[in-house]
């Protein structure tokens, strides 16, 4: 039951006693005054007296909870021509603004039968959350003011008219005598009622389905009310009541992508019958070609193992069956059990190369034969007119030549400067000695320099 | 022959966005901080028996967070998300979408029960 002026710290029996001893004091800032208890007293805040303005609030602790039974209160009548004055957190009776801007925040008024709240026709204001009821008419202008905004307010049971000619923007107004709103402001949006006269209607048959507890002076709108989910009224969800949220699920689908293989792969051709199989392989690593059975006029046109391959070629009967076989490492180049004009165009081992030709019965074997380093050429058992067109042994190879009949089997072999061939139509060796040519008959022992 | 995922290991993708705090808030958190508190409304603790594992509605596997009651919301504003957090490594676990509701300050709020679920690979 008292009020203290904050700017003085004076405590005042009621908020007229404190008006009566503060106003006309200017502090330079608005004048402070905190309500404890209830003043039933009116007051008229008069706009010469306070310069700097005024705030009339609840003392930290007794703030309305938006009931009409809690919270400190001014039940008298406030009357107020200060410029930007606010009034907060209170319960009060009626309140009148004339010709001035203002602000009403929180407020729970009791109209008292009449009016709850007067405001004028053209200056700029505010009403935030603020329940008016037991009233004439909830709020009032002479006529329409859309510069007075009425945002989140409560009428209930007005004997006249709920909200005339402010700006509304999601309020409520229910239960009254004459029409919930009349002559609102242009911009008004959000603002229910349960005659018709709103922008929205209640759909809730009666006030209790709207407040927390409309019989016993609750006007607290109730969050699951129409209004409330909608966001409209005063101190909604205020009383506890609970919010029932609705939660989206969540559904995942997933894909595994397909696995595509890049390395060490195996090439198979087998049991084929045609003019060209293979245009060109090319095998980077660790691969195996192998080539069965075929029949054909051209196997391979160009075949390039750079390491550690193997190029098998059995049981051919056909025309030609490699034109170039290149190994560079380690490679094993086996011709076995052909009948053939002629088997490989050229091949060339690099490196510790391996080829064998066994029971060939063909025309030509090689027309080019290359073993750069270690080297071993292993002819058997041939039966044919010309096996090797041209072998070329550079470093430490062993050539065997065993069981032939044939007319011609080596029509040259340089072993590194020593060519052993036919002179004369005798199997000659021919090398360097002493600057001179050496001659020599492996057959007979003769030797001729010359 | 079909592409598949285990039941159990399902189950376990699942269980890997489980949390201890459904917090309601007004905006996409993308972060821990943001659901907690930027964007918080009111918040749940969340315990085990909250999640059920169960065969999924379309395939595969489906965990459902019960209904939860009684929040008080802690600030107002307007709900649009859901986000569940873990308070042990601060993580952001999981966020879905809620319907838009207004929720005052000192009132409560209630959550239905929501599913999540991964269907099987295709």
């Amino acid at each position: 039951m008292t009020v203290l002026c904050v700017n003085s710290t004076v405590v005042y029996a009621d908020i007229t006693a404190a008006d009566a001893a503060e106003g006309g004091t200017d502090y330079g800032v608005p004048t402070r005054y905190e309500q404890t208890g209830a003043s039933s007293s009116s007051v008229v805040f008069s706009g010469g007296d306070y310069p700097s303005s005024i705030v009339y609030i609840a003392t930290t602790g007794e703030e309305t909870d938006g009931t009409t039974l809690t919270g400190a209160q001014c039940t008298g009548l406030i009357t107020s021509s200060v410029d930007n004055a606010l009034i907060q957190d209170l319960r009060t009776g009626r309140i009148t603004f004339v010709g001035v801007n203002h602000s009403n925040l929180n407020l729970v008024s009791n109209g008292g039968g009449g009016d709850a709240y007067l405001f004028d026709t053209t200056n700029a204001a505010t009403s935030t959350n603020c329940i008016r009821y037991n009233c004439s008419e909830g709020c009032r202008a002479n006529s329409t003011n859309d510069n007075y905004i009425e945002t989140n307010c409560t009428v209930v049971d007005a004997t006249g008219f709920g909200v005339l000619r402010p700006r509304a923007v999601d309020s409520v107004s229910l239960n009254t005598n004459s029409s919930a709103y009349l002559q609102v402001g242009a911009s008004s949006s959000n603002y229910w009622a349960d005659d018709g006269t709103g922008s929205n209607t209640i759909t809730e048959g009666t006030p209790t389905d709207i407040f927390e507890n409309y019989a016993g002076g609750d006007y607290r709108i109730k969050p699951s009310s129409s209004p409330g989910v909608a966001g409209a009224g005063a101190f909604i969800n205020s009383g506890g009541g609970g919010i029932s949220l609705t939660i989206d699920p969540i559904d995942q689908t997933q894909t595994i992508e397909q696995v595509t293989l890049t390395q060490h792969s195996i090439i198979s051709i087998g049991g084929l019958s045609q003019a060209q199989t293979v245009d060109q392989v090319t095998l980077q690593q660790s691969g195996t070609l192998s080539i069965n059975n075929l029949q054909h006029i051209q196997t391979i046109d160009q075949v390039n193992l750079t390491q550690a391959h193997i190029v098998s070629v059995n049981d051919l009967s056909q025309l030609q069956a490699v034109d170039q076989v290149s190994l560079n490492q380690g490679n094993v180049l086996s011709v076995n059990d052909t009948d053939q004009l002629q088997s490989i165009d050229q091949v060339t081992l690099s490196t510790a190369g391996t080829v064998a030709i066994n029971n060939a019965s063909q025309a030509q074997a090689l027309e080019q034969l290359v073993l750069s380093i270690a080297g071993t050429v292993t002819i058997n058992n041939l039966s044919q007119s010309q096996l090797l067109e041209q072998l070329n042994l550079t470093q430490a190879h062993v050539l065997s030549v065993d069981n032939l009949s044939q007319a011609q089997l080596l029509e040259s072999i340089n072993f590194n400067g020593v060519v052993v061939g036919y002179l004369q139509g005798a199997l000659t060796i021919v090398s360097a000695y002493n600057g001179q040519i050496k001659l020599t008959n492996p057959l007979t022992g003769e030797i001729r320099i010359l | 022959m079909s592409k598949n995922i285990p039941n159990l290991q399902i189950d376990g993708m699942l269980q890997l966005v489980e949390g201890d705090v459904l917090n309601i808030c007004s905006a996409q958190p993308t972060t821990y901080t943001e659901a907690i508190t930027t964007f918080q409304l009111a918040s749940f603790t969340v315990v085990g028996g909250n999640y059920v594992l169960a065969a999924g509605d379309v395939s595969g596997r489906k965990n459902t967070l019960a209904a939860l009651t009684g929040a008080t919301i802690d600030n107002t504003g307007t709900a649009t998300h859901a986000a569940v957090t873990l308070l042990a490594g601060t993580e952001l676990k999981l966020v879905t979408t809620t319907v838009s509701q207004l929720l005052t300050s000192g009132g409560t709020v209630d959550t239905s029960a929501f599913s999540h679920e991964i269907q099987q690979a295709t």
